[in-house]
């Protein structure tokens, strides 16, 4: 087996044998290609989350999208270091606690049942779909959209936007038109905002873009840029993580027909079966930080502001914490998992996008009686930071 | 032996006297990490770690009874445990003594 290079399309089709690899011959390791170091074992992903004063978030966004950040202004929350990220993590924060996003469900079951609607007006009763392009990358689209406020109509363009920026990790191994194809991406998702941040100031309506224009955070509004810069992430990390999260779950109903016959007898199961794949295969399987000083993390020697790579997928497959950490169990209930990282900049959306992953998943097997991809084989995104199908052809017979 | 007899189950964790209003103090009880604030109105001990992702919430600023966790900015009443930002959310408080000099708190080790 060849080194781990999150830009060979090889690793990214399945980086779980090069992750044991590195877990138990090099837990933390230069990476040419990326020019930084990974950290594969859970304990030491741990350390790295844990501690902004040595592993700080600052760079968080140039070391992703590079001269492709649509706000190369200002660092959005994502990208900053505590104290100075929390009063906008806090502001933005209220919107996603458990009561707030609890009160969402109804009008998220309303979506997922239009799209399944909408599927079954399209391809019959029964038949085949693609369950990416058909359902999974629009249906968390179109719940931020409503969160957020923005053009739901246009969820399909929000979509290849995400996608093409979240592409930019590898943009070192990419071809001229793949860079041009970002580029434009990253130009219309930062013209749609600055054109919805018109709008909203100056005719605000009960959205959440018009709230941020007008909050307040220690006596201050915020900036164009600041609004701008949480448009944009909170649209990033509502459309593409769940989306990679429904797809994934759904491509393992092939190879685990006894699981889905278990959640179909018991729906209770669903929240189950989302927190292990979210451990087995991890929608985002890595986060960069860079050093603040020189260290020394699992004996090797990490030189002030390097580039640094804990690797989620990894910490969750590490078999000091989970033991048969290769298999997916359904009763596995793993307690703690990386798959939305930890610490100050712990994934603000995740109670959302738990929700809106069982959400899904009932209703697609309630109202599916047969939904099962086509092939085992399954065509990953090329993308190292998130990871899901590109494409995934199913079976479908509606019940 | 000490001048203030106390049940099994307290333990102390240090001096009342020693300890101002607005002042902290960090204790290991077992393998329990705990932080103990003196407030205007009295001791409360709470874990070091904050409930909403186990930040550290003993560094946090404290504004009257009010402490703030340093990673996300959860505000917490020390006097009742209520999270003003989250309701679903509440600090565990331990049950306080001071028995003469001695800070002593009800922890299961």
């Amino acid at each position: 087996m060849s080194s781990y290079d999150p830009l060979n399309p090889a690793v990214t089709a399945d980086p779980y044998p090069y992750y044991t690899q590195l877990r138990n011959e090099e837990p933390v390791s230069w990476i040419p290609s990326l020019q930084g170091f990974t950290v594969a074992r859970w304990e030491d992903v741990t350390r790295c989350l844990t501690d902004p004063k040595v592993y700080s978030s600052s760079k968080f966004w140039p070391a992703l999208l590079g001269e492709y950040d649509p706000v190369p202004e200002g660092p959005p929350m994502i990208s900053m270091d505590p104290p100075g990220h929390v009063p906008i993590r806090k502001l933005s924060g209220k919107i996603f606690v458990p009561s707030r996003v609890n009160a969402l469900q109804d009008k998220v079951t309303r979506i997922a049942n239009t799209l399944i609607d909408d599927i079954i007006a399209r391809n019959g009763t029964e038949g085949e779909f693609d369950y990416v392009h058909e359902f999974s990358s629009l249906f968390p689209a179109s719940v931020i959209s409503e969160v957020l406020g923005v053009d739901v109509e246009r969820r399909v363009e929000f979509k290849h936007w995400v996608d093409d920026l979240l592409s930019a990790g590898g943009r070192a191994s990419f071809p001229p038109e793949r860079l041009a194809q970002i580029e434009r991406s990253s130009r219309d998702i930062r013209a749609y905002f600055e054109e919805i941040y018109d709008r909203r100031k100056a005719q605000p309506g009960d959205d959440l873009l018009s709230g941020f224009i007008h909050a307040e955070v220690n006596g201050e509004t915020l900036t164009r840029i600041e609004v701008l810069n949480l448009g944009i992430l909170l649209l990033l990390g509502g459309v593409e993580t769940t989306a990679n999260l429904l797809a994934i779950t759904c491509s393992q109903f092939r190879r685990y027909p006894e699981v889905v016959e278990a959640i179909r007898a018991d729906p209770n199961k669903t929240g189950a079966l989302i927190e292990e794949v979210l451990r087995y295969d991890s929608p985002v399987q890595m986060l960069f930080r860079h050093t603040t000083q020189d260290t020394i993390l699992a004996g090797t020697r990490i030189p002030e502001g390097a580039l640094v790579m804990p690797l989620l997928g990894s910490a969750n497959r590490d078999p000091g914490k989970y033991r048969n950490a290769d298999q997916l169990e359904l009763d596995r209930n793993p307690k703690e998992i990386m798959s939305f990282g930890y610490g100050p900049h712990f994934c603000l959306g995740q109670y959302l996008s738990r929700m809106e992953a069982r959400t899904a998943i009932n209703l697609l097997l309630q109202r599916f009686g047969t939904l099962v991809p086509v092939s085992d084989e399954v065509q990953w995104t090329d993308t190292y930071f998130a990871r899901g199908p590109k494409t995934l052809p199913v079976r479908f017979k509606v019940q | 032996m000490s001048a203030n007899p106390r049940p099994p189950e307290f333990q102390r964790v240090g001096s009342a006297a020693a300890l101002g209003v607005g002042e902290r103090l960090m204790v290991t009880v077992g393998e329990l990490e705990l932080v103990v604030f003196r407030l205007a109105e009295g001791v409360v001990a709470i874990p070091a770690a904050c409930p909403h992702n186990g930040g550290p919430i003993c560094d946090g600023d404290l504004n009257g009874s009010t402490v703030s966790c340093p990673w996300h900015g959860y505000n917490f009443d020390l006097r009742t445990g209520a999270c003003e930002d989250d309701e679903d959310l509440s600090l565990e408080r331990f049950e306080v003594r001071i028995a003469g000099d001695d800070i002593l708190v009800k922890v299961q080790t």
